[in-house]
Parts: structure tokens; C-alpha cells; sequence
């Protein structure tokens, strides 16, 4: 039970930087995500917090103690592979137990804390089996369980439901929430999926090039991305990004998002934008939808034919062209779309989001 | 002609079978029908003498191919052993490098490359007790009488190991290195987060994996090392007094020094249950190890 604190981190491979001045502190009992897209450090940053990984410089503590010098069998931490990483020699009894075999425990201590992982993963007809007799999902519970019964000051999962086919991924995903609720532990989770981010973690961190993006509570990251990064890369489908000219007629502000294609600006960011000629918008798919209406003054509404439909049950996904680029949109009250029909779009003026064209960041 | 006897399948496996027959099949039946004769070497008409069971009678009662027959697993137990001990060593340092991994492994190989018996006579000359280098080099750190490696009691059969351990270890290496560079790397690492030393981590993840391919090299080294006679040949001759005579030297003095094919071959018969003891063993291992492993 402790926090783990991350000062100043850099890992560096010859020349490429892997993890770039790091500052990070995780409190106890927190379920921290850390997000992105390969190669942006991320199961780096886990493999260095478990000592697999040398640390180039900066420090990392886990419950106030510097462990940059310590084994990782000195952290006290588990970890949970992606393939799995169990024992194939070892039954699943035996793997659960390894570890506390290894640290001398009490035979019957032993005996209990395995006994207490098996009931709370339902491993219980699976122990005198080898690793190659179980399914998928049953080696990435006793991967788990072999966690569970250290008793570890911090769980570290990489990437641990990407070899799981999806309907499995989601199962074990909630099984994971209810563990920690259960365990009251800190966790650190890498995963590349957003989805497993956005659902699992208190904090979601938004890593890139070795960078932090981005850090904050999944609804956060979600209405206010930092970036334009962080916008497409988190929520499903992406957020529609359109670069716009900004156009001033009769004292307002327009956005041009195609040709005579006039979007007015939020009085409210209007301030902002007398020194620029070119934003990014980022709309996302649910802000633009199909309406019957045109009168609201939050709205701006706009009509396009329609180049593809994607129905998915509860809301069909229309996909329009503006600047030849693709613009998805949701309509939650879903009817038969032809193909070319014409359809009047709203677009929440208030949940827009407007970056900088040259940096990328969010205009505020 | 009998259509069914010369049907295409038959006609097709018939040049394997011919070539079988006459490498192996013929030659086995022959040697085998000679250890049940008189056959002397010197007088071909011998051959037809059939002695029945006797040659194998005499061999039971026969104290000097007992001695080798037992020097022989002596010898296989302890080269095996320590060539194993070493070429895992090898291995595991080997495997610890970064950098010039490749041409380590070439150099590690030299051994293997060259001849069995000049091997042998280079450790001839090695181990001379009057004109060898390893006397002269014992005698700078002043040891003033010379040791009598390949001519004293003890030391002939130790002699000889060493220059056969020397030989052929790097056999070892290269497939326990195989084995090493084959083992996935996340089990180590969970067993290091687990809490395992380095000890630890090789006694409970690594050997395990590597169990399959020390009972793949065990077999192919217990058929080689059983049938070590070059080596022995050179160095020793099988003295002093007969205190290196393994089974092979044996029986190619029997057979060819003596003439005495029948009865060599008789010995060559129980031998090779030696050999087919020694590889069923490891194959079981090997077998139970892979079993262990979950692979089939």
C-alpha cells in the first residue's frame, strides 16, 4: 500500500529518447492509466517503475523510498504481462504460490493467500493444471492471481487484455475494476485501447514521443482536450478535426469549413481570435447531428448530402465530406438513410473545440 | 511377370530399400552371423566354422572387457558431466554478451574443427611427462620432478578427459545456447519482479527451459563419447597396462591386432547395449522434461 512518485524521469536508448523528463505522483490506492499510441514510452515508464528497465536519470519512488537502485525483486511491486508470462513448467497452484515460496513464507500462509486469490478470480477447478491446458482468459487470471497473492505495494499491468479477443477483453476489463475496488491498491496501467482507459482509471495519462500529453480524470480529458493529439486519440470514433480560415463580415467572426461554408464563432472565444487568420476546429461526432429544427441560437446549422451511413442499433454513423476530408456524425434516433440524401445538420456551438494551427494546442 | 510384386509404390521404394540393404542391413546380419563363429581375420575359411553361443560365453567370463566395459561408462559419466558443467558455463556467459557474440561463438567452435586425432596428438605432446608443456611450465613454478600424465596409474584416464572435454565441449555450448537464446523473455522477468535472484531465476525458470536441450546434447554426446577410440588410440594406446582400455580400443585390438573378428564382434553385440541404454535414458528425460514444459 503506497504511492509511487516518478521525479524528473528520462530513458534514453543511445540517442532516441524513450521517456522524456517525467514528473509524476500516483497516491495511494489510485488507478492510474497510462495511454498511447506505440513507441510513446509508455510501457517503458511500467518497466522502469519495476526495475526492468535501467533508468537513464531522475528518481523513482515507491511509498517515500528511492528504488532506483533496488532489484526489482526488492520493489515490491507485481506486474501483469501482456503474454501472460506464467510459469509452463508450474501448475496454476504452484505459479500462484512462486513468489511467496521465494520470499520463504510459512507453508500454510502459503497455503491460505492462494487459496484466498483463487476464490476471488473462481480459479478453483483450474489448479492442478498447467499453463498450456488453460484458455486465454484463464491464463490472464492467474497471471493476475500470482499478483494478488504479494500483497504488493503497487499492481503493474502492461497492456495485459490485448491478447484477449474483444467480448473477453470487456469481461475481464470489468473484473479488473471490481479487483481494485476490492484490493484498494495503487495500480499503473499501460494499454494502447482508449477505451480500456477511459473506462478503468481515476487519472488517464496521455503520453506521446516520450512526453505527457495530457493528464486528468477520463471525463476531463474528454471535454477538454489539451491538444489536438489528445482529441482524436481519445473517444471512439475520433474527434473530426477541420482546419478553417477565419473570415470577419459585418463585425463577426466566421469560420470557413468548406466553400461558402460559413461556421460563426462563440461570442465567448471571439477575444481570442483577432490575431488569427487560420484555427483548427475539432467537433465531435455527437456534437454534430441531424436536426429537424434550424432556430436555436447555440446551434449552427448546416445541410449536406450524405456519403455513407454505418448503422450500429442504438445510433447510425453518417459520414459527410467538408474540405474533402471525412466528418462523422451521430444521429441517435436512427431511420433508413439513403445514400446522397440531403440532411440539415446542428452543430453545438458550445462544445467546439478551437486549436492553434501552428502549435495544436487549444485555444482558451 | 507378377504385376502385383512390382507395383509402382514398390518399384518407387525399392532404390532406398536396395541402398539400406546393402549399407546397413546386409553388413548388420553378416557381423552378427561371424560373433556366433571362429572368425579370424587371417583365415578367411574360419568363417564357416559355427561356434554356436561360445564367443559370447567367453565374454561373460571374460574380466579385461568388464573393466572396459565399466571404464567405458566411467569415462562417458564423468565427460558427460563435466562437459555439460562447462558448455552451460559457456553458454550462459556467452548469452550474458552484447557485443561480439558472433565471433565468439566461431572462436568457441575451433576445437571442433579439427581432427579427432591430431587433437589427440597435440595432447600427446601436451602431456609428455619429458619433452610436454605443461611439465615445462610446471617446472618454471618449480615443480622439479615431472608429473607422468599420460604414463601414471591414475592420471592416464584423466589425461585423456581432458583433452576429450577440451574437444568437444563447445558441442554443448552451441546448443545450450540455442536453448538459452530460445527462451521467451517475460517469464524471467515476472520471476524477477516475483522476488528471484539471479541464482533463483536460473534454477527455477531458466533450467527448466533448458532441460529439453541438455538431454538433445546428453544423447548426441553419450553415442559419441561411447564410441571414443581415436583420441584414446593416440594419447595412450589404452595403457598404462591396459588402465585406458575403453570397450572400442578393445574390440579393435581384438579384432584386428588379434585377428580375432568373431569374438570382437561378440563384444561389439553387447556393447552397443550400452549405447541404447544410455540414449533411451536421456530420451525418456528429454521427453519428460519437454512434457514438463507443456510441449508436446
Amino acid at each position: 500500500m503506497a504511492n509511487v512518485d516518478l521525479k524528473n524521469l528520462t530513458k534514453k536508448y543511445g540517442d532516441v529518447i524513450a521517456v522524456q523528463n517525467m514528473d509524476l505522483n500516483i497516491p495511494h490506492n489510485e488507478f492510474l492509466v497510462l495511454v498511447g499510441p506505440s513507441g510513446c514510452g509508455k510501457s517503458t515508464t511500467l518497466r522502469m517503475i519495476a526495475g526492468l528497465e535501467e533508468i537513464t536519470s531522475g528518481e523513482i519512488y515507491i511509498g517515500d523510498q528511492l528504488v532506483n537502485e533496488k532489484d526489482p525483486k526488492d520493489r515490491n511491486v507485481s506486474m501483469v504481462f501482456q503474454n501472460y508470462a506464467l510459469y509452463p513448467h508450474m501448475t496454476v497452484k504452484e505459479n500462484l504460490g512462486f513468489s511467496l515460496k521465494i520470499a520463504k513464507v510459512d507453508k500454510k500462509e502459503i497455503e491460505q493467500r492462494v487459496k484466498e486469490a483463487v476464490q476471488i478470480l473462481g480459479l478453483d477447478e483450474l489448479q492442478k493444471r498447467k499453463p498450456s491446458q488453460l484458455s486465454g482468459g484463464q491464463r490472464q487470471r492467474v497471471a493476475m492471481g500470482r499478483a494478488i497473492v504479494r500483497r504488493p505495494d503497487a499492481f503493474l499491468f502492461d497492456e495485459p487484455l490485448s491478447n484477449l479477443d474483444a467480448k473477453l477483453r470487456t469481461q475481464m476489463r470489468t473484473e479488473i475494476k471490481k479487483l481494485h475496488q476490492k484490493l484498494q491498491t495503487t495500480i499503473i496501467y499501460v494499454t494502447h485501447d482508449q477505451v480500456e482507459a477511459m473506462t478503468l482509471a481515476d487519472r488517464i495519462i496521455i503520453m506521446k514521443d516520450g512526453y505527457i500529453e495530457q493528464i486528468g480524470s477520463p471525463i476531463e480529458v474528454f471535454n477538454n482536450p489539451i491538444n489536438v493529439f489528445v482529441a482524436t486519440f481519445i473517444g471512439s470514433p475520433p474527434m473530426n478535426i477541420l482546419e478553417a480560415e477565419i473570415i470577419k463580415r459585418d463585425g463577426k467572426i466566421y469560420f470557413e469549413l468548406d466553400q461558402d461554408v460559413l461556421m460563426p464563432c462563440p461570442e465567448s472565444k471571439a477575444s481570442l481570435l483577432s490575431q488569427k487568420n487560420k484555427v483548427i476546429i475539432g467537433i465531435r461526432s455527437e456534437d454534430i447531428s441531424p436536426s429537424n429544427s434550424n432556430t436555436s441560437d447555440e446551434f449552427w446549422y448546416f445541410e449536406k448530402n450524405i456519403d455513407l451511413a454505418e448503422p450500429l442499433g442504438t445510433e447510425t454513423q453518417l459520414f459527410i465530406k467538408l474540405k474533402n476530408k471525412e466528418i462523422i456524425s451521430r444521429m441517435y434516433n436512427p431511420r433508413e438513410i439513403e445514400i446522397g440524401e440531403q440532411i440539415n445538420f446542428a452543430v453545438n456551438l458550445n462544445k467546439i473545440h478551437i486549436f492553434d494551427n501552428e502549435t495544436k494546442k487549444i485555444i482558451k | 511377370m507378377n504385376r502385383k510384386f512390382l507395383s509402382s509404390p514398390i518399384i518407387l521404394i525399392l532404390p532406398s530399400i536396395l541402398a539400406i540393404g546393402f549399407v546397413i542391413i546386409i553388413p548388420l546380419i553378416f557381423s552378427f552371423y561371424t560373433s556366433f563363429t571362429s572368425y579370424k581375420l587371417t583365415r578367411p575359411d574360419s568363417l564357416y566354422n559355427f561356434v554356436g553361443l561360445r564367443n559370447y560365453e567367453r565374454l561373460i567370463d571374460n574380466v579385461k572387457f568388464w573393466k572396459a566395459f565399466g571404464r567405458t561408462i566411467l569415462f562417458l559419466a564423468i565427460v558427460l558431466n563435466l562437459e555439460l558443467l562447462f558448455g552451460l558455463g559457456i553458454a550462459l556467459l556467452i548469452n550474458k554478451i552484447t557485443w561480439g557474440q558472433r565471433t565468439l561463438r566461431t572462436i568457441m567452435m575451433f576445437p571442433m574443427m579439427f581432427s579427432p586425432i591430431l587433437v589427440g596428438f597435440q595432447w600427446k605432446y601436451i602431456f609428455n611427462d619429458n619433452i610436454g608443456l605443461l611439465n615445462n611450465f610446471l617446472y618454471l613454478f618449480g615443480y622439479e620432478s615431472a608429473i607422468p600424465w599420460l604414463i601414471g596409474k591414475k592420471l592416464a584416464m584423466g589425461s585423456i578427459m581432458a583433452a576429450e572435454i577440451w574437444a568437444n565441449t563447445a558441442i554443448f555450448s552451441i546448443l545450450l545456447l540455442a536453448g538459452l537464446l530460445g527462451i521467451p523473455r517475460d517469464p524471467i522477468e515476472a520471476a524477477r519482479v516475483d522476488g528471484c535472484n539471479s541464482w533463483q531465476v536460473f534454477k527455477n525458470i531458466t533450467l527448466p527451459f533448458l532441460m529439453p536441450f541438455i538431454f538433445i546434447a546428453l544423447t548426441i554426446r553419450s553415442l559419441d563419447v561411447g564410441r571414443a577410440y581415436d583420441i584414446v588410440h593416440i594419447m595412450t594406446g589404452g595403457g598404462p597396462a591396459m588402465r585406458t582400455e575403453l570397450i572400442w580400443t578393445m574390440i579393435a585390438r581384438v579384432g584386428y591386432k588379434d585377428a580375432n573378428m568373431g569374438f570382437a564382434n561378440a563384444m561389439s553385440y553387447v556393447s552397443i547395449i550400452l549405447s541404447i541404454a544410455f540414449t533411451y535414458y536421456f530420451f525418456t528425460k528429454l521427453v519428460a522434461a519437454r512434457r514438463e514444459l507443456g510441449q508436446q
